[in-house]
């Protein structure tokens, strides 16, 4: 027990090596100015330069901003003021040995506060005089590579004479973008109804530079189902058979995701579970019927709808005051008829479920039957209508 | 013995913390100085005083008697503050007519407005050739720091003797002013 205790400490403080150390640069050299001493009011240049190898804790496409920091030798008496100085640069890569070389210019802003806005966040910075943030996303980190960074740096002509000291190193942008989930197939959920058993599958694009956690819930009366996810070319897909444990309702089904940096996003979406068999009322015959009559039902669906394909009727003998099984066949010594189940359209002026009877097709004898009906609604849900006369 | 672990622990855990920032801090951070001199005021033609930077002007003054001329530089975007300056003042000049030597006067100074021109500090130089040659008046302090400055001025004047024209010159930007901070 203590082993896993101190096992899952170090594993912890591990971790926090690994996050507080990334994008760790290598081989840092100078910074080199290559003219000195510099006149107030002229231009002059400074250049480092860095690897950013794939150690396992840098990334690709890291943030590149460089914080320069400017103090005087006397920075009591004189000490550096916004506005001494103006900076520029541009970061220098090669590649293909040196066959090709990229520069890619970028601004330092002294500008208290400012927003210094990323594609991994936006951050608002309050610099105090004589700190620079300089960056442009085109110049971003990337594994392997060698950077030379050069500066140009604008003296104030007013600017006290003496020796400055220029410091540069790497600003971590803190991440506070929350991850972009958006529910693809929401047409799918908002007016269609599910039951138990049914398979639903939510498809979801979710984008964040540094995802850390994907998924997605059923939320229903206080509990939580959770969805499987299955990632397939970029796209997210959730799906899950509904359990039986979930009753009829309305219920969110959300896709949440969190970056690196403790960033929620998510999107949502209702799951509308409809175990509601349709009603079913009969409105003819009413009475006694001759050899050829109407059955005619009001069939309805509040939620999902009825299918109109299963809307049926048959009709049993009644032999001796006793039903005719299911099947047909007899009862007791006497033979008797059960139709098969006939189908009934919808009449599209009356909205009722409708079928014209003809006795002698289906060699009915004159005599009293039992009438049977059932009908399911768009997700199978099942009503039967029990006579309540002959 | 458990709070023993828990110790252990827990100073691991620290080390890790402050370790792998430090890792982080000192290995991304590199450093760099530069000496920064005060600026140079440079007399060109067209009475122009240029800073840091003169051109290739070869324009020639004549100071007769107690004439003089004015040096300005343009007016500067926004007023400006400088530290007490120390100057060393710099003139290229012979003696056209009279007798060796002779003596110009040097001012240095500022305007806060077109009108209201400030004295830093002036000497003079004494002209013993006929021939261009540089003169310097080196360490020429300021009273105090220098407030609301919208432009600088170097005048040379003549000393009011009879029948004597000096001439200067701004070839190679030989005449001129360096600005430092008094010590």
């Amino acid at each position: 027990m203590k082993q896993k205790i101190i096992t899952i400490i170090l594993g912890m403080v591990f971790l926090v090596g690994l996050v507080a150390a990334a994008n760790t640069l290598s081989n840092l050299e100078g910074i080199t100015i290559p003219v000195s001493p510099v006149i107030a009011g002229n231009t002059f240049s400074a250049n480092f330069s860095f690897n950013y190898f794939a150690d396992g804790t840098n990334e690709d496409n890291s943030p590149l901003i460089i914080k320069l920091n400017l103090t005087s030798g006397d920075q009591t008496s004189f000490p550096v003021w916004k506005n001494d100085f103006e900076i520029d640069g541009f970061v220098k890569r090669s590649y293909l040995f040196g066959l090709f070389i990229k520069e890619i210019p970028f601004n330092c802003s002294e500008e208290s506060p400012q927003t210094i806005n990323y594609v991994v966040g936006s951050e608002i910075v309050s610099p105090e005089n004589g700190t620079f943030y300089c960056y442009n996303e085109e110049g971003n980190l990337e594994l392997d590579r060698h950077d030379n960074i050069f500066l140009n740096i604008k003296s104030h002509p007013a600017l006290w004479p003496g020796q400055y000291n220029l410091t540069a190193s790497l600003y971590y942008l803190n991440d506070t973008y929350s991850p972009i989930v958006q529910i693809l197939n929401k047409a799918n959920f908002e007016n269609v109804y599910y039951k138990s058993g049914n398979n639903i599958e939510v498809k979801a694009d979710i984008n964040d530079l540094y995802l850390d956690e994907t998924f997605g819930k059923i939320y229903w009366n206080g509990n939580e189902t959770f969805l499987y996810e299955v990632i397939k070319e970029g796209v997210y897909y959730y799906s899950k058979t509904i359990p039986e444990e979930i009753p009829e309702g309305n219920y969110i089904i959300k896709i949440s995701a969190k970056d690196e940096s403790e960033n929620m996003g998510m999107d949502e979406t209702v799951l509308l579970i409809d175990e509601t068999a349709p009603e079913i009322e009969l409105v003819e015959p009413t009475g006694l019927v001759s050899e050829e009559f109407f059955v005619k039902f009001n069939v309805t669906d509040e939620k999902a709808g009825v299918n109109n394909e299963s809307v049926q009727v048959r009709l049993r003998e009644i032999v001796n005051g006793q039903i005719c099984p299911e099947t047909g066949g007899s009862i007791g010594n006497f033979s008797c008829t059960t139709t098969e189940w006939i189908n009934l359209e919808l009449n599209q002026t009356s909205d009722l479920f409708e079928v014209k009877i003809n006795t002698t097709e289906l060699n009915l004898t004159s005599g009293e039957y039992w009438l049977d009906a059932r009908a399911e609604d768009m997700l199978g849900n099942k009503a039967e209508w029990i006579a309540d006369e002959k | 013995m458990n709070k023993k672990i828990a110790s252990v622990v827990l100073g691991v855990l620290l080390i890790g913390i402050v370790s792998a920032g430090l890792v982080s801090y000192l290995s991304n951070m590199v450093s760099g100085s530069v000496v920064v001199e005060g600026p140079v005021f440079y007399a060109s033609g067209e009475n122009k005083l240029l800073i840091n930077n003169f051109d290739d002007s070869i324009a020639e003054y004549d100071i007769i008697d107690g004439d003089n001329e004015v040096f300005l530089t343009t007016t500067f975007s926004e007023p400006l503050d400088f530290y007490k300056p120390s100057l060393n003042m710099y003139l290229r000049a012979k003696v056209v007519t009279g007798i060796l030597p002779k003596n110009l006067n040097l001012e240095f100074g500022y305007f806060d407005s077109p009108e209201n021109f400030i004295k830093i500090c002036s000497g003079e130089v004494s002209i013993n050739s006929n021939e261009f040659e540089q003169y310097p008046f080196p360490n020429c302090e300021g009273s105090s720091e220098l407030e609301d400055v919208n432009g600088f001025y170097y005048r040379i004047t003549g000393m009011a003797t009879p029948e004597v024209t000096c001439r200067i010159s701004v070839t190679n930007g030989e005449t001129k002013v360096e600005m430092n901070k008094a010590i």
